[in-house]
Parts: C-alpha cells; sequence; structure tokens
C-alpha cells in the first residue's frame, strides 16, 4: 500500500486544465503559392472553453476546446498575365529553316507583376473546435541547479526544486475542419470584385470590355487564378486548412504544449512536510514510486516514502 | 489592397495611326537589302531624339534589327525596359545593330506617346557614298506596316502617296465565353491608288499587316466613328395616370 494518496476532484482537475489552457498561445506566419498566385500570412492562436470529463478507463476527454485565431492576417497577390499584341510571324525563314524571318514586334498593354494585392483581416472571426482524449503522463524534473556542491534545499530556496510533474498526454486530437461563414465569403468575393474595378474601372467601357474579352470574363478568369470552383467559403477554409495547414500547426503545438512544455500539476520532491524554523531546517519527505490514475470521478495520486534524502 | 498593374494607356489612345509617325500601334519593317552601314537617325516633332547604326554582313545570326524608340530615345516612353536584343552600345551611347544582309529593320514604340519619325542612310561595305535609304517614312516595296487596332469602330485606311483608301470595321467584342485565341493577322497588299482588300472585318486586338507593293507608299489608319458598345440601359419610370386621357 503506498504510503502517499492525493485524489483531485473532476472540478478541481478543471482548474487545473484550465489553467494549462491559458497558457496555449502561439503565433507563425509563412507564404506560399506561385505563378499566378501567391499568399503570406500571420497566424496566432490561444485556446477557450473545453468540456473536462475524467473516464473511467485512466484516460480525460476534452472536448468542445475552442481554438481562437487571433491575429489571423491573409495576404492574397494575383498576378493577372500581361497582355500583348503582335509579336507573330511575318516572314517565315524559306525551307529547309525553320522559325521566323520578320516578326511583328510585341507590345504589351496590361503588364505588371503582382497586380493586385488583397489583405484579409479574418482576426477573431474564424474558430476551430479541438476534441481528444490524453493519458496522465508523470515524469520527473531534477532541479538543473543539483550538484556536488548544491543540494536540494539550495535548489528549492532558488526556486527550482526538483518536482514530480504530471502532463495530459494525448492519446488522440480531432479538429473539425475550419468553418467560413457565408459573410465572410461574400467579404473576400466583394473585395476582390473591388480590386478588379479599381484596377479597371477607370478605363472607358469599350477598353474594359476588350480587355474583359481577352481575359475570358475578369472575374471568371481571377476565380480560376485562385481555383475557386463554385464556393468561395470552402475555397477559403481550404487554403487555411490543407493548403497553409493551419490545423496541423495548431494540433501540432497544442500537442505539444499539453505533453512537454506546461505540466498540469507539479508536486515538489522532497515534499515539505514542515518548513524552515529558526535555525531548524525544513521537514521534508522524499517521494518514490509516484502513480496516477483516473476514474470516473476523480484523480488519484499515490506515492511511496522514501528512506533517505 | 494595392493594385500595381500598368496600363499602356497610349494604346488605348494612339489615332490616326500612320507609318510616317511611328507609335505603340503602328510599327514599320524595312529590309536592309545591301551589306553595308545603315545609320539611323530618330526625331520627334523635326527635333533630333537619338541614332543609331546597323551594320550588315552576310553571316549574321539575326534576321531583324528591333529598334524600340521608347527604350532608345532618353524618356521616350513611359518606362524603358532593355529590349533591343541585338544591339550594343558603344562608348559613345549609340546603339549598334548587326543584322544579316536581306534581313529587316523593325521600328517600333513599346511605351510612351510615339509621334517618332525616322531617316535612315546607307553607306556601302564597298567604299561607295553615303545616301538617303529610308526618309520621310515612305515606304518602298518590301516594307511593312503593321498596324494592330483595339478600338471598335469604323476606320479608314489611306495611302498619303497614290490616293488609295479601304474601309476597316473592328467589331465590339462578344461577351466572353471561353479562352481567348488572339486573331490571326490579316496582310493587305497596297498599289499604286489602291489596296487589295478594299474592306476588312477586324476583331479587336486583330493586326493588319500592309505589305508595300508599290514604288512608294505613306499609310495611314484613322479611326473615323468609334463603336462604343452598347452602355448601361437606362431604365425609366413614367407616371401611368399621364397616359390616361
Amino acid at each position: 500500500m503506498s504510503h502517499f494518496t492525493v485524489a483531485a476532484s473532476e472540478e478541481t482537475f478543471r482548474k487545473l486544465f484550465r489553467k494549462v489552457r491559458d497558457t496555449v498561445r502561439a503565433s507563425a506566419s509563412g507564404s506560399g503559392g506561385g505563378g499566378t498566385f501567391r499568399y503570406s500570412w500571420e497566424a496566432g492562436f490561444e485556446l477557450r472553453g473545453g468540456t473536462i470529463d475524467l473516464q473511467s478507463s485512466n484516460s480525460v476527454r476534452i472536448s468542445e476546446l475552442d481554438v481562437v485565431y487571433t491575429p489571423l492576417k491573409l495576404r492574397l497577390e494575383i498576378d493577372i498575365p500581361q497582355v500583348c499584341i503582335g509579336g507573330f510571324c511575318i516572314i517565315p525563314k524559306p525551307w529547309p529553316w525553320s522559325g521566323c524571318l520578320l516578326r511583328a514586334p510585341r507590345i504589351c498593354i496590361f503588364s505588371a507583376n503582382p497586380d493586385i494585392v488583397v489583405p484579409i483581416n479574418l482576426s477573431g472571426l474564424i474558430q476551430s473546435e479541438i476534441s481528444g482524449a490524453f493519458r496522465i503522463r508523470t515524469r520527473y524534473y531534477t532541479s538543473p541547479l543539483l550538484s556536488s556542491t548544491v543540494s536540494y534545499l539550495d535548489a528549492e530556496d532558488r526556486g527550482q526544486p526538483s518536482e514530480w510533474r504530471f502532463y495530459l498526454d494525448p492519446i488522440w486530437l480531432d479538429i473539425d475542419p475550419i468553418d467560413v461563414a457565408d459573410t465572410i465569403g461574400n467579404i473576400l468575393e466583394a473585395v476582390i470584385t473591388n480590386a478588379i474595378n479599381g484596377l479597371l474601372g477607370w478605363l472607358p467601357g469599350w477598353a474594359r470590355d476588350v480587355l474583359s474579352w481577352i481575359f475570358g470574363n475578369i472575374i471568371g478568369f481571377i476565380r480560376r487564378i485562385l481555383d475557386i470552383a463554385d464556393d468561395i467559403d470552402e475555397w477559403l477554409s481550404n487554403l487555411l486548412g490543407v493548403s497553409i495547414g493551419l490545423l496541423d500547426w495548431v494540433l501540432t503545438i497544442v500537442a505539444d504544449y499539453f505533453a512537454n512544455r506546461y505540466p498540469i500539476l507539479k508536486i515538489e520532491d522532497p515534499y515539505p512536510i514542515l518548513d524552515y524554523d529558526g535555525a531548524l531546517i525544513p521537514v521534508k519527505v522524499p517521494l518514490l514510486n509516484m502513480g496516477v490514475n483516473v476514474a470516473d470521478t476523480e484523480m488519484v495520486l499515490t506515492a511511496d516514502v522514501g528512506a533517505t534524502l | 489592397m494595392s493594385m500595381n498593374a500598368r496600363i499602356n494607356t497610349y494604346a488605348l489612345q494612339h489615332n490616326p495611326i500612320e507609318s510616317a509617325s511611328i507609335g505603340v500601334l503602328g510599327s514599320v519593317a524595312v529590309t536592309l537589302q545591301d551589306e553595308g552601314d545603315y545609320f539611323g537617325t530618330v526625331y520627334r516633332n523635326g527635333r533630333e531624339m537619338a541614332t543609331f547604326h546597323i551594320v550588315t554582313v552576310k553571316n549574321a545570326a539575326e534576321t531583324q534589327a528591333d529598334i524600340d524608340f521608347a527604350t532608345l530615345v532618353p524618356d521616350g516612353g513611359e518606362r524603358r525596359e532593355p529590349c533591343d536584343h541585338n544591339a550594343d552600345t558603344t562608348v559613345s551611347g549609340e546603339h549598334v545593330y548587326t543584322v544579316i544582309t536581306g534581313g529587316y529593320m523593325v521600328f517600333y514604340v513599346s511605351q510612351g506617346a510615339g509621334n517618332f519619325q525616322v531617316d535612315v542612310d546607307y553607306v556601302p561595305h564597298d567604299g561607295g557614298e553615303r545616301m538617303s535609304y529610308y526618309k520621310n517614312g515612305e515606304l518602298r516595296p518590301g516594307c511593312f506596316f503593321i498596324v494592330t487596332l483595339l478600338r471598335p469602330g469604323h476606320y479608314q485606311m489611306r495611302d498619303m502617296v497614290y490616293g488609295g483608301s479601304g474601309d476597316i470595321a473592328v467589331a465590339y467584342p462578344p461577351k466572353p465565353e471561353g479562352e481567348y485565341t488572339a486573331p490571326e493577322p490579316v496582310q493587305v497588299s497596297v498599289m499604286p491608288g489602291e489596296f487589295d482588300t478594299p474592306s476588312l472585318q477586324l476583331q479587336p486586338t486583330q493586326s493588319i499587316v500592309f505589305d508595300v507593293r508599290s514604288d512608294r507608299a505613306s499609310l495611314v489608319v484613322e479611326l473615323l466613328e468609334p463603336d462604343d458598345g452598347p452602355g448601361d440601359l437606362a431604365v425609366r419610370w413614367t407616371n401611368p395616370l399621364d397616359s390616361v386621357e
């Protein structure tokens, strides 16, 4: 039988979880695409909410954990290919040569790169939801201060005692696809349409119609460049989730934070029983064979008391 | 949101298009018949703007010298980029091109207002005297005048030397459907006093290659009546009570 037993109720566990959850924050940036469409992004997220359910299978189930993206900024760069006239062959080289003896000069009437840059700020407008199952993993943390000349008491006095640490180690994690509301899709479509109007709107109608004819309907042309089939909301979800890999990045960070960075509980070792009392040093007991067990209603920690420090 | 596009507005405004005054929509190709040195001078409104030098030799790789006046002339275009692919620049800054004998010099303007005139003198390699080769934009047999029309409407083509003329109709662009394919250029032979095809039906962006067969020609293509399309439909409300007697 263990010498030392501590039980944390489900409510206590929730409080411990919230404390860890609120420390999870990350940010990153990147860019991608190529050719006629490039994008760059800047993203950060924090976690909110989450329902905790201790399971009899010695695991913890977390659901409805909201990922709030802030910031989430996209910059779309759309390069409309240049439109040039001429360049055709007037006199081909006579047989047996190939090529052109005289070629018309090529004049570009529409050029530049990129033509349209559209920044989109989606901060706070998009959320995802994480759910997962975790086991509690116990790890021993040895104070880096300990040495032949620094005792456990000195390490504790300097605020870096050795500890037993308990981490939420993910068994599995799911994240829902990013749900882009129709309104956001409409905003993006309007921004792109405005960009086109800004680009060509000052031209006389006939010139716009000539360019539109060359592009094969310029809005349709932009949609083809961006590879937007029918649904711009779905396209944006795909860009964020698959091309940028936002969901994978979030899951990797969340798993790493819970499993390695922030323990849900720390117990100092040796465990203090009595504090300093004048000239008397504190009374501490070493903890061995630390174990953890999760049941429906509580998390129970057990340990033995060692014979020597 | 920012937009970066550069639209060659001169291409939308160029009218009339003249062989004697080079601009963005009209370029001229002149054959270089004999071996020797060709010395060109570019003018705008009678003022000398730049010079160039073409050397023709039998074994040159290039068959044409593309001479972009927007590049050649300082501040000649809105933006200057190196377009003279087969040109070297001498210490004095003169552009020198080497072209095969029997090749062409092609005068064009990639950007800007254009309105350039060019004279070319010829000095044979065998020590002959310097003589005028191309002057006042007067085209000779073997020359080509290449015109591309963008704006829909009714145009007239004229030969200012012998007085031949013809009509050109550029259709309004249809509603965009499918992928755009540049329309094939049409070739028109210029005879003394007439064009072999006196009436042309073109699409916007379609080019005309005038092939000069008469001893002299000076060509002009002018927009007489633009077709600016159907315009926006206005909707008018009329008071139904007014129609009641």
